[in-house]
């Protein structure tokens, strides 16, 4: 029982830690592990000291008897047995060494890989937790702008609404018929524009909401064989009433000849250029103050290789360089269009590129901040 | 009567609240922006200020500090009447000076006067 126990706590061969005790350089210079000849920690049999130090012993063992008994002198032996150790040292006991130094070259080497290894686990850690801090900040700031949603939509929905109510309070009470008649006249316009309004905004959220759950996709029931030139030209025609109210000129440049149709959804692409052009005419005063041009929106379109390609240019007040990049992103107004209009939701170049993007097409923007913009739209042609 | 100030973007609103002032004995004026009603409250000293707060140029919150800088109209009582409701920000425009907070859509123009003469009195 106790023998047992002594075997388990004795080191084995192999075991770490094990010390041959029969090694000289082990038992009697207290050679670090890291100097110690491999073996050692191996295999007992073949310790190279021992092998060295058994064989010199045999071999001048029998040169000094063999030549003694030859020469009748010591003399001789001597210098004999000295090469014979010279011989053995260089034959074993300098693979040794050699053992020793790969042994040290191995464990710089394993702490080399360690340390690699370390640096590029560090350098992975310090990527996943950048990704980590960047998606945190891209979230607080959609999280930020949700809320900023939210304010300015609640405002604007809410606008139309107490208009409507304090009109029909007014209704309500006969007070509507004691005010001047053309004043009337105005307010009831005004009511049926606040409630146009109000449609577009529930329409503009529940179109966002709707492509957020599923990716506008151009489906076969959605897909109709369309002559783009005839849509914009619909499209022109219903904001004449606009550019006359804003003071401005809107020119559509009609092309040559017929366009190859596109396959589309009519109803999905008079809204995206009706957005488009809403914007142009909205953002574009009747002067430009830094350019002293006339307010004016073109409308151009042309076939481009495979593609039917749409410019809507304007002359008005352009995006902010920075703020280009992000704005066909939810939510996402520019800094000065906030300024010259408050309402507004962020949502209708969103819900163009989507649209667009459904019709795996594309759409671009170029901009000079105080000079006018430019948004260039590519529907591919479809093969047949 | 009391001549009050609207200080008011949208045209439609401010139609409507003129109407209806006018048809209780009030005389409604009206600026488009903050400018222009800071402008106007110096000019014209009316009896109460109704401010908006989502405004172009300047917002109701700015128009409010720059009124209670003013020593010929900061007496006056301004109103803060808005769709914008956001936690803490009654208690904002309070402590900034105004004597009352009002969400439109949410009180009948009828409440609207109510208050408007209640602070008129004061």
């Amino acid at each position: 029982m106790i023998k047992k126990q002594i075997s388990k706590t004795k080191k084995k061969v192999g075991d770490p830690g094990y010390v041959n005790q029969t090694c000289w350089l082990a038992s009697n210079l207290n050679y670090p592990p890291s100097k110690r000849c491999q073996y050692c920690e191996t295999k007992f049999s073949n310790c190279l000291f021992e092998r060295f130090f058994i064989t010199s012993l045999v071999l001048i063992s029998v040169v000094l008897v063999f030549t003694y008994l030859m020469e009748k002198t010591i003399s001789t032996p001597i210098i004999v047995s000295l090469f014979i150790i010279i011989i053995v040292y260089g034959v074993f006991f300098d693979k040794s060494t050699e053992r020793i130094i790969k042994a040290n070259f191995a464990e710089k080497q394993a702490k080399q890989d360690f340390k690699k290894l370390s640096k590029t686990l560090q350098q992975k850690v310090e990527k996943q937790t950048k990704n980590i801090i960047d998606k945190n900040v891209h979230l607080e700031k959609l999280l930020e702008m949700r809320s900023k949603f939210l304010d300015t939509t609640s405002h604007q929905l809410r606008t139309p609404v107490s208009v409507m109510k304090g009109v029909l309070e007014m209704i309500n009470t006969g007070e509507i018929d004691n005010i001047d008649p053309k004043q009337r006249k105005i307010l009831m316009e005004g009511v049926f524009q606040k409630a146009k309004k109000l449609e577009q905004i529930i329409s503009d959220i529940l179109d966002a909401t709707e492509i957020d759950t599923s990716h506008f996709v151009l489906s076969s029931s959605l897909s109709q064989d369309l002559q783009l030139e005839e849509l914009i030209n619909n499209v022109v025609q219903s904001h004449q009433l606009d550019v006359k109210t804003g003071n401005i000129t809107l020119e559509y440049q009609k092309p040559k000849k017929l366009l190859p149709k596109i396959k589309g959804s009519r109803k999905h692409l008079e809204q995206v250029f009706n957005n488009l052009l809403d914007n142009a005419i909205k953002y574009t005063p009747t002067l430009n103050t830094q350019t002293g041009e006339k307010g004016k929106v073109s409308i151009s379109i042309a076939k481009v290789e495979n593609s039917v390609v749409i410019e809507i240019s304007d002359n008005g007040i352009g995006v902010p360089e920075k703020e280009i990049n992000g704005l066909f992103e939810k939510f996402v107004r520019a800094s000065n269009a906030k300024e010259m209009y408050t309402d507004g939701t962020g949502l209708g170049l969103y819900i163009v590129k989507e649209i667009i993007a459904g019709h795996s097409g594309k759409i671009d923007i170029e901009s000079n901040l105080g000079k006018g913009s430019t948004f260039t739209v590519h529907l591919p042609i479809q093969n047949k | 009567m009391a001549k009050i100030l609207l200080i008011e973007d949208d045209a439609d609103q401010v139609l409507m609240y003129k109407v209806k002032f006018e048809l209780y004995g009030h005389n409604l004026i009206s600026a488009n922006d903050g400018i222009e009603g800071l402008a106007m409250a110096e000019k014209e000293k009316p009896d109460i200020i109704l401010i908006d707060l989502l405004m172009d140029k300047m917002g109701g919150i700015e128009v409010l500090e720059n009124l209670k800088k003013n020593s010929e109209i900061k007496n006056i009582p301004a109103i803060i009447i808005t769709n914008l409701e956001k936690q803490g920000l009654a208690k904002k425009v309070i402590g900034l000076g105004a004597v009352d907070f009002i969400v439109k859509s949410k009180i009948s123009l009828k409440d609207v006067l109510s208050r408007i003469e209640k602070h008129l009195k004061k």
